[in-house]
């Protein structure tokens, strides 16, 4: 009886240390997760990948450690995900900008309802265009998605000046590179780090066992290379290296139609689909490059860029990737937080 | 300390300094030797030399990798001569220090022109291997077997020629400042993975002898004012920042396979997607500007949705579509007098398959011609208006069910003329001063909103 008092004061506190949790998560998180679909990473302090590197030069060696928790998409962005943000930026009278956004490929089309402001694009119903990879964007482009994602969506042009990447910072042609390395601190949505991605591809938590980590070569917790095929062919496992009859027919393979084929964490499409643009800036001495990730629908030397240690890179401002957007893990929700401080206060005090 | 000990300390001290500046701007070449038995697997320095002089390097038979580098960025490299060197086998060459890349990584720059490589003198057939960068020009030419991946931060002023019939896993990358009317890019087996021009563009030829070209990308306003040729395969993607030709420069663009994209602010150019084959397009657009020269392909695609060819501006180049238009075809400004817009197949909007053909026209003042004697107009045509040189031809009926009508929003002062009866729709939104003509019954509707001044003829 003489220690209920601790229990009681100590419930209060945690509710509401919650309660402010609750106000401080609704500052920080300006946009749910939208409709992406995240998987964790776990495994904070894996080992980094110490194996062969059969391609030069050898990249990934020592890589792919990281030290916190973190979430990335189960797929890359899709055309649906990215309709709205075009959508935002070309639907006005000096829509010339939007044009910045438009992905080389994509599954949406020109409204032809739309009379103006702008244009507008639209996504059929029919068929698999909502799901068709975003690809032929730039660096820069995937950023200022980020951007616009870690503000809320907003309309406003300026508003997307900064959020996850500061804009101001952006230089001109190369050599000249002026660009922030990394993601802002605080950032929600951000493209993913290549240690973040080599780990969230490649790196398996229970390769050797139960708790016991370590790194497949393949993106599908395999050292054996990817089956290329068209879906629902039996064995076919990634869209890399299809060449269909329908020219570039290829590109019309939706994401997630390989649902079997997954990385240890649960990642789809990191061989075909598209190629994956990192943060990583390419070595201090000639800096204009962001290295890029995986390989991508219809390349038939697939099995090249799909092996653990082989990458590329280019210019920020070239169209040749696409994104799977990482994210932070958000904090337990407040709501659940005060339930279960209400759950052991009361429990205390039934004592 | 004594005079004559102050001058010769001094004296050494310059010849000291001098050597010092000589080695700070110079460049490099060594080889190392391969590991197998007689060879040792040992590297050989030679230099340094003078920024610019041309080099002949010996190599032993031994020889399996050749490095070339200089002391700073801002280092010119002379021309380098490979002579005797190994037999067969591999020979890598890498522009920079290490070992030969082997995907399409940037590579560190290791110098700054570069006068280029010969193999001429070499005295057997080894596969040379090449990969690197440099931060100027190319200056003069490299032909060698294979290369991964090359960077030129200035401009290709000379032609860059390659075999890769044994290729690097499909990589076949070059990054430019830009490509010079000088330069060109020759690939004469497999695939350009990617060619990209960060600065002034491409005004140099591009060719994958019998492969594919993957991508073609100027920025920062960049043109491409020369021919790019993929004459035994396809062109995935051309984007360019600038414009494609100009008014005095029209450049060919031509492919077997077809062309999956092609998009520039403007177009003045030949482009041929069937050349020798049935190569169809997916998109031809410019975002600003009119599309000035012609267009041949054996179809518009239909994979996935977009439209097949947007013109920002007038279309002042006849286009000829061998088969069937899949995807719209849209004319924000004027279909030129003079110029043929002509469709041998049917344009198609269905649902099953999903195609969106169709045709969206300005002004018609030049002549739109479907040719197909059956069901050629499947989808809408919509024209903003016709002026008096503007023609419409269908060589089909127009068929009721099918998707298939002609509407002009504004004044028609030209000539729609149908081979066949009409079931479908035909609307003049504005005036007809112009003639709509039939060779066969008119059975659909005829609608005229504004008053006739014009003709209306049916045969029967």
């Amino acid at each position: 009886m003489q220690n209920r008092p601790a229990p009681l004061v100590a419930g209060f506190m945690v509710a509401a240390s919650c309660v402010a949790a609750a106000v401080s998560f609704a500052r920080a998180q300006p946009g749910s997760d939208y409709d992406f679909d995240f998987v964790t990473i776990g495994a904070p302090g894996n080992a980094p990948y110490t194996g062969d590197s059969p391609y030069n030069p050898p990249i990934a060696v020592g890589r792919g450690t990281v030290n916190y928790e973190y979430r990335i998409g189960r797929t890359e962005v899709t055309t649906s995900q990215w309709l709205g943000f075009v959508n935002t930026f070309t639907m006005r009278e000096d829509s010339a900008f939007g044009l910045d956004l438009l992905p080389a490929h994509w599954g949406a089309e020109p409204d032809s309802a739309y009379s103006g402001p702008g244009y507008r694009w639209t996504v059929p119903t029919s068929g698999p265009a909502a799901m068709l990879p975003v690809s032929g964007i730039t660096w820069r482009e995937a950023a200022l998605f980020c951007n616009w994602l870690n503000n809320g969506k907003p309309t406003e042009r300026a508003s997307i000046a900064t959020g996850a990447y500061d804009t101001s910072t952006w230089g001109g042609t190369p050599p000249t590179f002026t660009d922030g390395p990394t993601h802002l601190p605080g950032a929600q949505f951000w493209i993913p780090s290549l240690d973040e991605w080599i780990k969230a591809a490649h790196f398996d938590p229970h390769r050797y066992g139960e708790g016991s980590g370590g790194w497949w070569v393949y993106p599908n917790g395999s050292d054996d290379p990817l089956v290329s095929g068209l879906p629902g062919t039996p064995g076919s496992q990634t869209s890399a290296g299809v060449v269909t009859e329908e020219p570039w027919g290829e590109w019309s393979i939706p994401l997630g139609a390989y649902p079997d084929v997954q990385s240890p964490w649960g990642l789809l499409d990191v061989s075909g689909g598209e190629r994956e643009w990192t943060e990583e800036v390419v070595w201090p001495d000639s800096p204009q490059a962001r290295v890029l990730a995986g390989s991508w629908a219809g390349f038939l030397d697939f099995g090249v860029f799909d092996h653990v240690s082989a990458f590329g890179g280019t210019s920020p401002s070239s169209h040749a990737g696409g994104i799977r957007i990482a994210s932070s893990v958000p904090a337990p929700h407040a709501g659940m937080m005060a339930i279960v401080g209400i759950m052991v206060l009361t429990r205390r005090t039934r004592r | 300390m004594t005079r004559g000990m102050r001058w010769i300390i001094g004296g050494v001290a310059v010849l000291f300094a001098l050597t010092q500046n000589t080695n700070a701007q110079s460049f490099s070449v060594s080889y190392t030797n391969g590991t197998v038995f007689p060879c040792n697997g040992s590297t050989t320095v030679l230099g340094p030399y003078s920024p610019g002089s041309n080099v002949t390097v010996a190599l032993p038979a031994c020889a399996r990798r050749v490095n070339i580098y200089a002391t700073s960025n801002s280092v010119s490299i002379g021309r380098i001569t490979l002579a005797d060197g190994p037999l067969d086998g591999n020979l890598d060459v890498v522009l920079g220090t290490g070992t030969l890349a082997t995907t399409d990584f940037p590579p560190s720059s290791a110098g700054g022109s570069w006068a280029g490589l010969s193999t001429s003198l070499l005295d057997g057939t080894p596969i040379v291997r090449f990969g690197g960068a440099i931060s100027g020009n190319l200056t003069q030419s490299i032909d060698v077997s294979q290369i991964s991946r090359f960077d030129v931060g200035g401009a290709v002023q000379a032609q860059i020629r390659a075999d890769n019939s044994i290729n690097f896993g499909g990589i076949f990358v070059v990054e430019c400042g830009s490509v010079s009317s000088a330069g060109s890019i020759v690939l004469e087996n497999n695939s350009i993975l990617r060619v990209l021009a960060t600065g002034f563009g491409v005004n140099g030829p591009i060719a994958a002898l019998t492969g594919n070209i993957g991508v073609i990308e100027t920025q920062n306003g960049g043109p491409l004012l020369a021919d790019v040729n993929a004459d035994m395969g396809s062109i995935n993607q051309i984007l360019v920042d600038g414009e494609i030709g100009s008014t005095s420069t029209s450049p060919l663009i031509r492919a077997m396979d077809g062309i999956n994209t092609i998009d520039a602010a403007a177009i003045y150019a030949t482009i041929t997607s069937n050349a020798g084959g049935v190569g169809g397009v997916r998109r031809v657009r410019t975002t600003s500007g009119p599309f000035v020269g012609a267009l041949n392909a054996y179809r518009i695609e239909s994979a996935t949705a977009t439209d097949g060819l947007r013109i920002t501006g007038n279309l002042d180049a006849n286009v000829t579509i061998a088969d069937n238009v899949l995807r719209p075809i849209v004319i924000t400004g004027e279909l030129m007098s003079g110029r043929t817009l002509s469709i041998a197949g049917q344009m198609i909007t269905a649902t099953t398959p999903s195609t969106t053909g169709s045709l969206d026209i300005g002004t018609l003042r030049g002549t739109v011609r479907f040719t197909r004697t059956t069901q050629g107009v499947r989808g809408p045509v919509t024209i903003d208006s016709i002026a008096s040189t503007g023609r419409l031809e269908s060589s089909s009926p127009l068929e009721s069910g099918t998707n298939g009508s002609i509407t002009v929003d504004g004044n028609m002062a030209g000539l729609v003329q149908v081979s066949g009866s009409v079931a479908g729709a035909i609307t003049i939104g504005g005036e007809l001063d112009g003639r709509v003509t039939t060779t066969g019954s008119l059975t659909g509707a005829l609608t005229i909103d504004s008053y006739m001044d014009g003709l209306i003829k049916v045969w029967r």
